[in-house]
């Protein structure tokens, strides 16, 4: 049995030509290859640092 | 594929030939993103554009420089009518490409080459907002409103065929919302949504497993149709007809005589009915002419009928009144006759024709004379004689024959109690010696006349 405040709950606004620059700029754009390329570079700089330290 | 590093061209080693650095886990994201691309291509392919529109999504999610996946996306945004999505993932693809001419570039100009179209599909966006708005506070009817007018000017916006459908069922009106639901799967063959929302109202409908299986195998085969291996050959079908003149021919000819047919109808017809009515409203008239003069002429008939008829009936009663007046020769004969009687010493015949004598009106002074005088004289012996045959008539009990004389006697001398009597008691015989109106009214002119004498008591006696 459809719940139908429940189901009109799950439509959302659609995005309106006039809004898609904001969107854009809004957009977080990172993805999962960014966060691997991010953690390589944080474990290469964590490695170097222990190195320092020895 | 490049490094992210050094961008320089990665090989199959999991280490950048440029800068050594570890890229297998990298090319392991970039290639996922890939398959995720085959498979939403797949999908879209099939027109599961909202399982495509997932998959692709998922694909930028993990590389976003999967520009084709991008590119696929918004075209899968385009195919359902949200035009915006699909021109920020076309400028998204465009930004991360760099390149002068790219596909999203294509698919951009498209789009802006027709700004009416471009408007108006905006335009839908914004009021598929606004029905949104008024169906979360409750306002159905205007959200149903908006949202045939969303459909109207952008017939592909999936999301709005749903929400329309989802109102549709709120209202239980089930037939309109398995209409808009179709509709929406002709575009997104395989929304989970309307597939959702379709057996929410098969439920509720009460359409049987078997229908829905039926359906479902439909549904099925369709599907199969289509997934085509590598290996198989698309023949195209031929267009290629011979034409049939003769078909041709006839459906000319057809067409002909229906626009012959047309021309006399829509043409020739109403003049031929306008010519027609005229005539027609001319003939009327003259007729109302000709029967309101024949009225005319029938009264001033009627009119000279009664005067003629009146006329005739003053005619006819003068000519009575003169036939009256004139004709009296009969009398005159008569009387002539009574006096050749008395002449000849004839004294009875001569009463007797008197008696019998019918004198008209406006008869002379003279004839009157003569008539009182040859009465007087002959009437008292006539009369005695006449009663003296009534009574012995009725002595003998010859009624009738003694009722005649006696009644001839009464008019001779109508004081004789006697004759009077004896007529009263000729009527009371006759009826059977019982009283009769007859009888009793001489008997009451004998006691009127004679009470004291013998015949009143007689009379008395027989009219009780």
């Amino acid at each position: 049995m459809i719940n139908f405040e429940e189901e009109i709950k799950k439509f959302q606004p659609s995005l309106e030509v006039d809004e898609v620059e904001d969107a854009i700029n809004n957009n977080n754009t990172s993805d999962l290859a960014d966060i691997f390329v991010e953690m390589i570079r944080e474990a290469g700089t964590a490695g170097e640092n222990t190195d320092e330290m020895l | 594929m490049r490094c992210y590093n050094c961008d320089s061209e990665l090989s199959s080693n999991d280490y950048c030939p440029g800068c050594g650095i570890q890229v297998g886990a990298y090319k392991k994201i970039v290639l996922m993103s890939n398959t995720y691309y085959n498979m939403g291509l797949q999908k879209a392919m099939v027109r599961d554009l909202s399982g495509a529109a997932e998959i692709l999504r998922r694909s930028v999610g993990l590389y976003k420089y999967n520009t084709q996946a991008r590119n696929l996306l918004g075209l899968v945004y385009y195919e359902m009518g949200e035009v915006a999505n699909a021109l920020q993932e076309w400028i998204l693809s465009k930004n991360f490409e760099g390149s002068e001419k790219t596909l999203a570039d294509d698919f951009i100009n498209d789009v802006k080459i027709n700004q009416n179209r471009l408007q108006v599909m905006n335009q839908s966006l914004g009021k598929y907002n606004v029905a949104l708005k008024y169906a979360r506070e409750g306002k159905d009817d205007m959200a149903i409103i908006q949202l045939k007018k969303v459909l109207n000017m952008n017939d592909k916006l999936v999301k709005a065929h749903q929400l329309l459908a989802l109102l549709y069922i709120k209202k239980e009106e089930y037939d309109k919302a398995k209409r808009v639901l179709n509709k929406s799967l002709a575009i997104d063959k395989y929304n989970t949504l309307t597939i959702k929302y379709l057996s929410e109202i098969a439920d509720l409908t009460g359409a049987t497993e078997r229908e829905l299986k039926k359906e479902q195998m439909r549904e099925k085969r369709q599907e199969e149709r289509k997934q085509l291996s590598g290996n198989d050959v698309i023949i195209p079908r031929s267009t290629y007809k011979e034409i049939n003149y003769g078909f041709f021919t006839f459906l000319y000819v057809l067409i002909g005589i229906c626009i012959g047919a047309a021309l006399v109808f829509f043409v020739v017809t109403p003049s031929r009915v306008k010519d027609v009515r005229s005539e027609e409203s001319a003939k009327v008239k003259t007729y109302m002419e000709s029967v309101s003069k024949s009225n005319i002429t029938i009264s001033d008939l009627q009119t000279q009928v009664d005067s003629l008829t009146a006329q005739n009936t003053d005619l006819q009663n003068q000519l009575v009144v003169e036939q009256a007046k004139t004709d009296h020769s009969e009398a005159y004969n008569a009387l002539l006759d009574a006096v050749g009687s008395y002449i000849n010493n004839d004294k009875n015949g001569c009463a007797d024709k008197l008696a019998a004598l019918a004198i008209p009106e406006g008869m002379s002074e003279q004839f009157t004379a003569v008539y009182t005088t040859l009465t007087t004289l002959t009437y008292p012996d006539a009369a005695k004689d006449h009663i003296n045959k009534g009574s012995q008539l009725l002595n003998s009990s010859q009624y009738q024959e003694a009722l005649n004389e006696l009644l001839l006697g009464e008019k001779m001398n109508p004081q004789d109690v006697s004759c009077l009597y004896n007529i009263g008691k000729c009527y009371y015989e006759m009826n059977g010696q019982n009283p009769s109106e007859q009888s009793n009214a001489y008997f009451a002119k004998v006691i009127q006349l004679a009470p004291d004498s013998d015949y009143a008591g007689w009379a008395e006696g027989k009219m009780n």
